[in-house]
């Protein structure tokens, strides 16, 4: 019995990479669950669904980054969605998996219960505004699509996976970080200036 | 795609002004020593020409219009009209950051250049030029009233010759050019004396591409106009095309080239683009080579002829050596892949290595080889990124100079070891601490001239900078002459920010590492210049990113030397690998001391400071890994797992440790390229298997264990 569900799951996810590489269309979103509710993500950002392996400690990290793995030569960080969205743990079995992401050129990666499926929306099947509880943070939702009875929730990754949260300064070394960030921020508001004029002069 | 293509261009102008106005600041700066360099001054001249044409190329008129009045003044210079100054070498400089801070305005807007500067500069320029030319006209007038004859016996006298070649691209025409609008320009500022046009290249009817240009010019010219003013008329068409300008003039008399007489058939008629090279080579082929004909003559040996020949070849070989530009992007790339084939490498070998019991020596022998032959891949590519020291030093000579004047104060940069080559990323991060450093000498390491004096040294003050390899770390040297380092003053002012004890005994050198500290500032008063709250702690810092050291040396009145230490490169460590738990962990090889399994009698908890192992009658600080990562161990027992103690500018740490596995090589990757800056540790790196390991930082560890 063990067997035939791993065998199963197994179809899933070769499926799906399948589909994965042949995948060009807007609108299509890669969807998974954790624990009951089940989430989309844009399927142009998902770069592989790999089986869940063991990361590498990252000491001294924030509990929802489990490591870093190896993806294909990047040292690419993990995150415990069901730690995210703090729902209690429990133990990865044979579903779980690691859905690899390139969020604003970065290698993250992120920890689900399980992977379903690749569905497309048209624009009218989403619904943008959000008028009921969720169990997480309505912030990293951009819209959620309904399916037949399923309701997806559709995650806004930049959000999501931005380690806001994730800068505590604490140390000798917030010095450094600092400056990073500020680095960082001044990178990002340069490329953006420079998409913003780009536009300007296609038009 | 036109604006894609606009966009390239627009690169490629940057960098290649960038690099332009990096030489030129340096050639100027040369210029003031010099100021009867010949050549010197044509090269800033040629330099400024180019940043002028390239800018109008690309359409940015701002620029080019702006360069013009520079490029009229050296052109001017140049021809001996006028003589350089001082005064007229700051206001190129000037006009040299004002072009700087446009190119950079280009894509951040943010930069702009001071519009009233621009006009003061231009203005200044352009008054120059007048006030110069008023003394030009005056003595022309006057030449031209003792002669009795007006301009005419000037043009005569000025006549000159001059020999152009237009090897036009196949693609001429697509440009929307036409040659014969050239020729025409070329007409009206002078005689067109000869007009050979090359038919050699146009093939049989049946592949003739009527879009394409086959035809090349050589054109000889009886003109009065100088050289640039040729120059411009091509200036449009001279990226794309080989096109050569020579002056003949000195050559010619009577209207007549005197040097053909020097010259072999072949060579004039190639030069007049009547017959192509090869075909000059061709026809010489048949002939039997000189060298054989002696021979058979039994005029030379052949072992006399052979090592002339091999001379001649080497020579020639020495000569060949070209560059090519990369962009950085393409090496990174280049970079990741071989560090890839080194893991999947270390892979195959763990594989075969199992298998080998079975007695494989084949396959032993043949994936040695691959090893070598990788090994030396892996040492070239690095070389690739390697670049000399030279152009960054050089940079610091304007910084030099402005200061110094600022100041008040006269002081030499001397340079040497330019050639030593290190990292590319490297060289452009130590950058600004080199700058910080050099800008602390000035300020507060050369004491004003009349002081100077006093003391008996000379007025003006010296700083050296000396770069050179040591056992696979580059050192650079920055040494001033000036006061030196007082311990007494930075002592107190520790004391007073709090950073050490009143009563510490600490020795000099221990005293100098205390200016890196933060809040430390051993300057008494704040100046422009070391008052930007960037301080030598953030220098250390940085130096440290880099996995470097810094020490200093200093004595009163004799002055000070700074000696960073740094690895060549970042992108590869020699490490050792531990482990602790199911984790392991690199602990970089240069760091490394020696390893201890303690005894539990040399285990000592001291008050208030923690454990410490007692080694050879010195207590080193004990650091519980698995405490510090916060992850299981097999051992807690010092006496059961293993120690290593590292060493980072003096200060040393045990580490506790299960298992001491290996040394190996690993390729540096960051953590921050996809996460963040995580304190205690330099990076991760892919082992064999394809996991990743953490690489420990050990100046962040040391100073964990000691705060």
């Amino acid at each position: 019995m063990a067997a035939e569900t791993e065998n199963y799951q197994d179809n899933t996810m070769d499926i799906l990479n399948q589909q994965l590489t042949n995948i060009s269309a807007e609108n299509q979103f890669l969807t998974f669950k954790i624990e009951d509710e089940e989430y989309g993500v844009d399927v142009l950002k998902v770069q592989e669904i790999i089986r869940y392996r063991k990361p590498t400690k990252i000491p001294n990290t924030p509990a929802v980054v489990k490591g870093v793995i190896n993806f294909r030569g990047e040292v690419s960080p993990v995150l415990d969605m069901r730690e995210k969205f703090d729902f209690e743990t429990r133990n990865y079995n044979s579903f779980t998996v690691i859905i690899v992401l390139e969020i604003q050129s970065k290698i993250i990666s992120i920890i689900v219960d399980q992977v379903s499926d690749i569905l497309s929306f048209s624009k009218d099947d989403i619904q943008k505004t959000l008028d009921f509880s969720s169990d997480i943070d309505t912030e990293f939702i951009d819209g959620m699509a309904k399916l037949d009875n399923r309701l997806i929730m559709l995650l806004n990754l930049d959000l999501l996976l931005s380690f806001k949260e994730l800068n505590v300064v604490s140390n000798i070394d917030s010095e450094i970080i600092d400056k990073k960030d500020e680095a960082v921020e001044s990178r990002k508001e340069g490329e953006t200036s420079e998409v913003t004029s780009d536009t300007s002069e296609n038009e | 795609m036109i604006f894609l293509e606009d966009n390239n261009l627009l690169d490629t102008f940057i960098e290649e002004a960038g690099e332009i106005l990096e030489k030129l600041e340096i050639d100027l700066l040369e210029l003031e020593n010099s100021s009867e360099n010949k050549d010197l001054i044509n090269e800033i001249f040629r330099s400024m020409h180019t940043l002028k044409g390239s800018a109008a190329l690309t359409g940015l008129s701002n620029i080019s219009d702006f360069v013009h009045h520079a490029e009229e003044v050296l052109d001017r210079i140049r021809n001996g009209k006028m003589s350089v100054n001082s005064e007229l070498i700051e206001l190129l400089l000037s006009s040299r950051d004002l072009v700087s801070q446009m190119v950079e305005g280009i894509y951040d807007k943010e930069i702009q250049p001071d519009i009233n500067e621009l006009e003061r500069i231009s203005r200044q320029l352009i008054a120059i030029l007048d006030e110069h030319k008023e003394t030009l006209d005056k003595d022309e007038n006057t030449a031209a009233n003792q002669s009795g004859s007006e301009d005419k016996n000037v043009q005569e006298n000025s006549k000159k010759y001059y020999r152009i070649r237009l090897d036009l691209n196949s693609e001429f025409f697509k440009t929307g050019t036409d040659p014969l609008l050239l020729l025409k320009e070329l007409d009206e500022i002078g005689t067109i004396l000869m007009t050979d046009i090359n038919l050699n290249k146009i093939p049989d009817i049946y592949n003739l591409e009527p879009e394409l240009c086959y035809l090349y010019f050589n054109i000889l010219l009886e003109t009065t106009a100088v050289k640039s003013k040729l120059e411009t008329i091509f200036m449009f068409v001279e990226i794309d095309n080989d096109i050569t300008i020579d002056d003949l003039t000195e050559n010619f008399e009577d209207g007549m080239d005197m040097t053909l007489a020097d010259k072999k058939i072949g060579e004039i008629l190639v030069e007049r683009g009547i017959v192509a090279e090869e075909d000059i080579k061709e026809a010489l082929e048949q002939q039997d080579k000189l060298g054989e004909i002696l021979e058979k003559e039994g005029k030379v040996a052949k072992s006399q002829l052979k090592s002339a020949l091999e001379d001649q070849n080497k020579s020639k070989n020495r000569k060949k050596k070209s560059t090519i530009k990369v962009n950085t992007n393409k090496l990174e790339l280049m970079m990741n892949s071989m560090a890839e084939l080194v893991i999947s490498q270390a892979k195959v070998r763990e594989l075969a290595l199992r298998r080998a019991k079975d007695g494989e020596r084949e396959l032993l022998t043949a994936l040695e080889s691959v090893d070598n032959k990788i090994r030396s891949l892996q040492e070239e590519i690095m070389n690739v990124r390697m670049i000399p020291i030279g152009n960054t030093f050089l940079r610091f000579r304007r910084l030099v100079r402005d200061l110094a004047r600022e100041l008040g104060k006269e002081v030499k940069l001397n340079i040497s070891g330019k050639n030593t080559e290190l990292d590319k990323v490297v060289t452009e991060k130590i950058v600004d601490p080199l700058k910080h450093m050099i800008r602390n000498s000035v300020d507060h390491g050369i004491e004003a001239p009349e002081i100077r004096e006093k003391k008996g040294k000379p007025g003006k003050g010296t700083i050296s900078l000396n770069a050179y390899h040591q056992e696979g770390n580059i050192v650079i040297e920055i040494a001033d002459d000036g006061q030196g380092l007082d311990p007494e003053t930075i002592r107190k002012k520790a004391a007073v920010a709090g950073i050490i004890s009143e009563d510490k005994q600490l020795s000099d050198e221990d005293v100098y590492q205390l200016i890196f500290e933060p809040g430390l500032s051993t300057s008494t008063e704040i100046t422009e210049t070391s008052g930007r709250g960037v301080g030598m702690d953030v220098v250390k810092t940085n130096i440290e990113q880099l996995r470097g050291t810094i020490n200093i040396d200093s004595k009163k009145d004799q002055g000070t030397t700074f000696t960073i230490k740094l690895p060549l490169t970042l992108a590869i460590i020699d490490g050792m690998t531990v482990r602790i738990g199911e984790e392991r962990y690199i602990i970089p090889l240069n760091s490394i001391l020696e390893f201890i399994q303690p005894e539990s009698g040399q285990i000592k908890t001291l008050y208030d400071r923690g454990e410490a192992v007692k080694v050879r009658e010195q207590y080193i600080t004990l650091v519980r890994l698995y405490e510090l990562f916060n992850i299981e161990a097999n051992y807690k027992d010092p006496t059961e797992g293993i120690t290593v103690i590292v060493n980072n500018n003096g200060k040393k740490v045990c580490l506790l440790v299960d298992e001491i596995l290996g040394q190996q090589q690993a390729v540096v990757k960051s953590l921050e390229d996809n996460y963040r800056y995580v304190q205690a540790i330099a990076g991760a790196t892919i082992l064999g298997n394809g996991q990743v390991a953490m690489i420990l930082d050990i100046t962040s560890i040391i100073k964990m264990a000691f705060k």
